[in-house]
């Protein structure tokens, strides 16, 4: 339970992100609360502002039942996910889009409640108005929008509460709100990300309750007089019952459970064992039944190269006879490494250059040029740590600064330094590490001297696309991203050598490699062996163009390399 | 370095229309063919949370309602507490529960059944309430005991509300499990995670989740209708009268 204790602290004091460089939790939760709330307001602003009059219209006049009733069930099942990612599918990211994704969340239940109070406003009301010589639209206003109020109140109240919740997933889409430390935990940490999923939680309970007793201060006072009067009383005692349900939440978490232990586990990467064939002359991985007692979990980031890499190892050990399991996308470097440290995955693959920089706070003035001293240095670094760093792979995939065809060409863009006297007008997109990397926002600030108009985090897997969107004038990329050449992005050259040389070394755990015996590392290097810088363009296309899965494209590597059978 | 004796192919991705659809993450309903079989397993555990903690969430629901049926008083307090965690955000929950359940499908189950408990609580509750006093009544001079009341007159007479709660339940609970996978749980949303600006994707599994919702959706109404056939005479009399 400590670790509540520690998110607590995450939400009332700032500290030092986890690798340094930026500043986190406390204070500057501000702006992202700021955000969300924006966010929310300016989506149910809009949401209501169109379905209460199209509903007091619908059901003053008495049509559209099917429409008003059937969209409230409609969109309870569209989730909230899907519509996210259709817009940042078919519209790209931002603030905009965001909102309209909401506003479409937010609609329903503001109709349907509307329409269902004003069908329901007393008839003998209405009959009475209308005998008073009332104009419709005097009864509207006068008669049936105040007996509905309360309903429509709550539907405002559910959409709100929905908001609130779906504005949580809105990083996604480029929009840093509370969920940010959520959906980014490696920036912020398992403190962050549960202190965010507190805030969040304690919001939703707030706006819920605000909104509640605006509710029934919106009750007309005829309606009221008729109510019982000890009604009132249940204000405070959901607000007893709002502090009890964080324990229930606890209690329920021991009630439920044991219907549904040893379900789904997580998949294995499902490699058959190969047949051992006599073959000689061959790169045949050989099946050696002494490592089927060996236990490797292989772990990978959260990027397409990353997953493949982490494919190809899992698929490789498989077929030398190791058991193998598979914990792909971890998050950031960061994550990934606490993971190897606490044991939670054997090894996983780490670019030399991120090591130097993330891991070991190399200066920039000390990285080594050359991609051997790279290595050696990474290695004796890990060595420390009970780490093994495996021979690297003849490709090196850099972080590149890049920007369109057209953006290079209106501003004379070639080297990163040509971007000193733009960038003050330049938005730049990176992952929510690359603020506290050297090799990304934190270098070009520091080695460059740029500042650049704003920096928004974003998913990876969005980093073309905020450019193509025009959402980004230059956005952080890898060298091996088969969109460069489809996009023809310009790549900017790194003239004050920010970036190191970055092989890919996989990490092991020392312990676990005196434990699996010699044929763990040869297999290693006999897959590395094949990993060029065209090989891991072409893998990374056939996810990131072909769609196809990153086992299925590692399975071919192994395949197609003559590796297995 | 001895070289290898095969080679990683190289395509070349310069020509050909379906490609190049899929290559600029477009709509591509030859590709989504050829890969539907990649959506199977993920719909499988989409299916999988959704019914188990719909499941999960009767059982408790039920119980309580049975409860509150007796006791009246409890049916405040009870709505108070699901209320609440009615209102937290499920991907807030997903987290919240990792300290305490680590990551998985119980995780997910958790959160998804916290979310069923005040729809169905609800419905149970007015379920009950909606029976008439005669029935019960009846039953009673009959010489019914409290649980032959309870089984064989007034649960088969809520039927329709509880019903209905369970489509609600089902279709929330497809909707919100989209987000499991945040809890290690797996599910379509998973798949559109995966691939987040690929059209096609975002399409096939944004549509799985709702045919799905869909689909149990028209199953329970179904079983309701197998469950009631009094209902059925009813309205045929009606409508002859």
């Amino acid at each position: 339970m400590s670790q509540f204790g520690d998110a607590i602290d995450f939400i009332l004091h700032t500290r030092e992100a986890r690798s340094g460089g930026a500043e986190v939790g406390g204070a500057e939760l501000l702006p992202m609360l700021w955000t969300h709330l924006e966010l929310t307001g300016v989506s149910i602003a809009i949401a209501t502002l169109v379905a209460v009059p199209l509903a007091l219209w619908l059901g003053h006049v008495g049509r559209g039942e099917l429409l008003a009733t059937s969209l409230a069930n409609v969109g309870r099942a569209v989730p909230s996910l899907a519509l996210i990612a259709f817009f940042v599918a078919y519209l790209g990211v931002g603030f905009t889009n965001v909102t309209l994704a909401l506003v479409l969340l937010a609609i329903p239940p503001i109709l349907t409640n509307t329409y269902v109070g004003v069908r329901q406003a007393d008839r003998d009301a209405v009959d009475a108005a209308r005998g008073m010589g009332m104009t419709g639209v005097q009864i509207v206003r006068r008669v049936e929008l105040p007996l509905a109020l309360p309903l429509i109140f709550g539907g405002v109240r559910t959409s709100v509460v929905n908001v609130i919740a779906t504005a949580t997933i809105a990083p996604l889409a480029g929009v840093v709100t509370l969920g940010d430390p959520i959906i980014a935990g490696g920036v912020y940490g398992e403190d962050g990300r549960l202190g965010a999923a507190i805030l969040v939680a304690l919001l939703a309970v707030a706006a819920e309750a605000v909104f509640a007793l605006a509710q029934r201060a919106v009750v007309p006072r005829g309606i009221r007089l008729t109510q019982s009067p000890h009604r009132r009383h249940r204000t405070m005692r959901r607000t007893i019952l709002a502090l009890l349900a964080l324990l229930v939440l606890g209690v329920v978490a021991s009630g439920c459970g044991s219907d549904d232990d040893g379900s789904t586990g997580t998949a294995a990467a499902s490699t058959a064992a190969p047949a051992t064939q006599e073959q000689a002359a061959s790169d045949v991985i050989q099946s050696n039944p002494d490592n089927a007692s060996t236990k490797v979990v292989v772990g990978s980031k959260n990027f397409t190269e990353q997953k493949i890499l982490g494919e190809i190892y899992a698929q490789a050990l498989a077929a030398a006879g190791y058991t193998v399991d598979t914990e792909l996308n971890l998050g950031d470097e960061k994550t990934a490494l606490k993971a190897l440290e606490d044991g939670q995955i054997d090894a996983y693959p780490e670019y030399t250059g991120t090591a130097l920089l993330s891991f070991f706070d190399v200066p920039t003035d000390e990285l080594p040029k050359d991609p051997a001293a790279a290595f050696e240095q990474v290695k004796a670094d890990f060595e420390k740590d009970g780490i093994v760093a495996l021979p690297p792979t003849p490709f090196t995939s850099s972080n590149e600064v890049a920007v369109t065809r057209e953006t290079a060409d209106r501003l004379g863009l070639a080297k990163i330094s040509d971007l000193e006297d733009h960038a003050g007008d330049l938005v730049l997109y990176g992952t929510p590490e690359c603020r506290q990397r050297l090799d990304c926002l934190l270098g070009l600030e520091q080695v460059y001297g740029l500042t650049f108009k704003k920096f928004v985090p974003v998913d990876p897997a969005l980093r073309h696309e905020v450019l193509e969107s025009g959402d980004a004038d230059v956005s952080i990329v890898f060298t091996t991203d088969p969109q460069i050449e489809r996009n023809d992005e310009v790549l900017l050259e790194d003239d004050k050598g920010m970036f190191p040389p970055y092989n890919s070394t996989l990490l092991v755990k020392q312990s676990l490699l005196d434990q699996a015996g010699p044929d763990f590392q040869a297999t290693v290097e006999l897959v590395n062996r094949g990993l060029t810088d065209e090989a891991l363009q072409e893998l990374n296309a056939r996810v990131d163009l072909d769609k196809q899965t990153p086992e299925e494209v590692a399975t071919a590597y192994l395949r197609e390399s003559g590796f297995i059978e | 370095m001895t070289p290898l004796v095969a080679q990683l192919q190289i395509q070349d991705r310069g020509s050909g229309s379906e490609q190049s659809c899929v290559a600029n993450d477009g709509f591509c309903p030859g590709w989504i063919v050829d890969n539907f079989d990649r959506y199977l397993h993920p719909l499988w555990q989409h299916v999988y949370l959704s019914v188990v903690a719909v499941a999960c969430g009767f059982v408790i629901a039920f119980a309580l309602a049975v409860l509150a049926h007796r006791r009246r008083w409890l049916v405040g307090p009870i709505v108070g507490v699901t209320g609440v965690l009615y209102t937290l955000p499920s991907i807030a929950v997903f987290f919240l529960l990792q300290p305490i359940t680590g990551r998985g499908a119980l995780t997910a189950v958790i959160a998804l059944t916290a979310y069923t408990l005040l729809i169905l609580f609800r419905n149970i509750v007015a379920g009950f309430d909606n029976v008439p006093s005669d029935a019960v009544d009846a039953a009673r001079g009959m010489g019914f005991t409290d649980r032959q009341v309870l089984w064989r007159v007034e649960l088969p007479l809520a039927v329709p509300e509880i019903v209905a709660g369970l489509r609600i339940a089902a279709t929330t609970t497809v909707g919100l499990a989209t987000l499991a996978f945040f809890a290690g749980a797996g599910g379509l949303g998973g798949e559109i995670f995966a691939q987040i600006t690929f059209k096609s994707n975002v399409v096939v599994a944004g549509l799985l989740c709702l045919a799905l919702a869909i689909a149990l959706d028209v199953l329970l109404l179904l079983g309701q209708r197998l469950l009631t056939p009094w209902r059925r005479a009813g309205i045929a009399e009606a409508v002859t009268r």
